[in-house]
């Protein structure tokens, strides 16, 4: 049975290892609990570089809060996160922050109001905490400005921006933390077709080009088979699947995860998964 | 530059031009500052004209350099350029401690005062004054009472951040509980003592520039200097410290860290000024708002214009207590305060929604 087998030889080890970049993420039982009762209850996953990892999974599995983990921006209670077989929390959050990049799945600001440009300005933070900003950093700004398309946007006030736009903003604000690790939570949610496609495009080039790993949140399942290599079902904070995209999403495993009746076909050159 | 229309800037340009705006916002604050100084300078009870006046200053640092007599040099060094050097340093200070605790607990409410500096300041006064309670006697005293009980509301909150982590809104409502303890007690104190002392003590709670010299000048002068140095430099992560803690994180900036200095320096700027001059209200509030209508959030730039907004309201206001009455002169906290707060309310209804500048 192998219609599924061509969409799966790009090697991953193609990619050489550059100087002061991961190649290799490396989670290992991660635990968690936010006080109370346990939200992630060993989790672990393996991604390398220029791989593209789909995590999924129904609301409140934990998702937001394994990717969290993984940047330490929470402490996990057990369990660790290697980059390259070095431990995260050895790594100072200043290096850390050059090393992974991060789009929240909400826009946040809580008091100021920067202008766009400021925003994406703001990745540039790990490479340049000084005072001034170099051209350097203010060339890697519009690189990013214009690679989501929101160049056009610069001035404008962050906070008064429509939720797409904004979501292309914080994914333009990661870019420029030329970070090799991309944590990617839900990008894709608030965007129309043709930016769902164009920002998962630039994603996929970047593990293409440049070998970064990915670790994407996604609801979209056909998204999923479309740009992922590897795909984690994640429930109740614990993994349920997890393997090579076309393996674990099947009609079964999106049954038993979701309860929704699902098909998955092979149509126009490639898988599909399509909700029934 | 400035000749193209909106319309035809390119992007680039209009970063560029917006940056351009606020460096020359600042700029002409300078200037601002500099000429109410200089303007601040010639008045006074003292019939002294304005020529004479900068003679006085001239010869008070080159003797001789003019035929000015003796005392319009006294009173140009001994009370005109200490309350004016102190208005512009301590609206500056003010300000800038309200800029920087604003941005940092992410509360347009939260400044030095809500957290409990000033009612610190005010006991620790009061302790001198009315209970004797201080490490040495006289005027001294006070002001050492005053900074060293200013500081307390912010060290229980650093202690208590030991144990738990606490938020932005934590932070504050413990500076605001402990205000309240303070004002009580000074109450009950007021209540027992004697008629002038409890006059003295109202009177200290009211800012004033009376009784400021110009050593006062060289303790304020300093922290203010270095609190401005390190505000600049911890000004790019205070500005990601805006866009959520959560998000600042995963920038590499150690949220903890920036938010227990930020609001060490601030109430320490604060509370080295307070303990000079009694609580003058309303600067720390309002001078980064104004502030932030002209160059934004970005703390680079609302850093320098909240100091200099700040030193100017204050000149301003020093001159108005000291011309409104003359040639009694009223306590510049309480013109801060009457006209501060109706200014605050205008700029609560009024405040232009576009804070990038730029009108498209
Ligand atoms: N700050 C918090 N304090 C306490 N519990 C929390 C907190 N944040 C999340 N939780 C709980 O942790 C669980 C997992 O939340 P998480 O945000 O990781 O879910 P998710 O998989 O990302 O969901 P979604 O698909 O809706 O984004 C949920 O049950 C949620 O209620
Ligand atoms: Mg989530």
């Amino acid at each position: 049975m192998s219609p599924f087998g061509n969409i799966r030889d790009r090697g991953a080890g193609t990619v050489e290892k550059k100087r002061g970049i991961c190649v290799d993420l490396d989670v290992n039982g991660i635990h968690f609990s936010y006080g109370g009762s346990p939200i992630l209850k060993g989790v672990s996953l393996k991604v390398g570089a220029g791989e593209i990892m789909g995590v999924l999974g129904p609301n409140g599995s934990g998702k937001t809060t394994f990717i969290k983990c993984i940047n330490r921006i929470l402490t996990p209670s057990q369990g660790e996160v290697l980059l390259d077989s070095r431990d995260a929390s050895d790594i100072s959050s200043g290096e850390l922050a050059k090393m992974i990049g991060y789009v929240p799945q909400n826009a946040s600001y809580d008091y100021t109001a920067p202008n766009v440009y400021e925003v994406v300005m703001m990745g540039r933070c790990p490479h340049s905490m000084g005072w001034q900003s170099s051209k350097a950093d203010d060339d890697a700004v519009w690189t990013c400005l214009e690679k989501l398309d929101v160049d056009h946007l610069a001035t404008k006030d962050f906070s008064k921006l429509s939720s797409g736009q904004s979501q292309r903003v914080l994914i333009a604000r990661a870019l420029a933390q030329e970070a090799s690790v991309l944590l990617l939570d839900e990008p894709t949610s608030n965007l129309d077709v043709k930016y769902q496609l164009e920002v998962m495009d630039t994603v996929k080039g970047l593990a293409e080009s440049e070998g970064n790993i990915v670790c994407a949140i996604l609801h979209d399942m056909d998204t999923a088979m479309r740009y992922c290599d590897k795909v984690v079902m994640l429930e109740n904070g614990e993994i349920t699947a997890a393997g090579p995209t076309v393996e674990v999403l099947t009609p079964e495993n999106i049954e038993r995860t979701y309860g929704v009746k699902a098909a998955v076909e092979f149509i126009h050159g490639r898988c599909r998964v399509m909700i029934l | 530059m400035f000749s193209k229309d909106i319309g035809d800037l390119t992007e680039r340009e209009k970063v560029v031009r917006l940056f351009a705006r606020r460096v020359i916002f600042i700029i002409a604050m300078l200037v601002v500052v500099a000429s109410l100084a200089a303007f601040s300078m010639t008045l006074g009870a003292a019939k002294i004209s304005a020529a004479d006046a900068y003679k006085g200053l001239i010869n008070a640092l080159f003797p001789d350099a003019f035929d000015i007599t003796d005392r319009t040099v006294r009173i140009m060094v001994n009370l005109r350029s200490p309350r004016v050097l102190m208005a512009a340093a301590a609206g500056a200070s003010l300000a800038m401690g309200g800029a920087i605790t604003q941005a940092i607990l992410k509360n347009s409410l939260a400044t030095p005062y809500t957290l409990g500096v000033s009612a610190g300041a005010g006991f620790g006064a009061c302790l001198a004054i009315l209970m004797g309670v201080s490490i040495t006697a006289g005027t001294i005293g006070i002001i050492t009472n005053a900074f060293i009980f200013s500081m307390i509301p912010v060290a229980v909150v650093i202690v208590a951040s030991r144990f738990r982590t606490m938020s932005p809104m934590a932070m504050i409502l413990c500076g605001v509980a402990i205000s309240y303890i303070f004002g009580a007690s000074n109450t009950l104190f007021q209540y027992f003592g004697d008629d002038a002392s409890v006059k003295s003590v109202v009177f200290w709670t009211v800012g004033d520039l009376n009784n400021v010299s110009l050593w006062n000048l060289s303790y304020v002068g300093p922290v203010m200097t270095a609190v401005f140095i390190a505000g600049m430099l911890m000004a790019k992560r205070i500005n990601v410290l805006g866009m959520g803690d959560d998000t600042a994180k995963s920038l590499g900036v150690n949220v903890e860290r920036i938010r227990m200095t930020g609001l060490i320096l601030s109430c320490l700027l604060t509370a080295t000024v307070v303990c000079f001059t009694g609580t003058i209200g309303f600067i720390c509030l309002l001078s980064p708002q104004i502030s932030k209508v002209f160059v934004g959030s970005d703390m680079r730039y609302l850093l320098p214009s909240s100091a200099l907004v700040g030193a100017c309201l204050l000149l301003i206001a020093d001159m108005g207590s000291r011309m409104l009455m003359s040639p009694v002169m009223l306590p510049v906290g309480a013109i801060t305060a009457l006209v501060g707060g109706p200014a605050f309310i205008m700029l609560l209804f009024s405040r232009r929604k576009n804070m990038t500048g730029i009108r498209v």
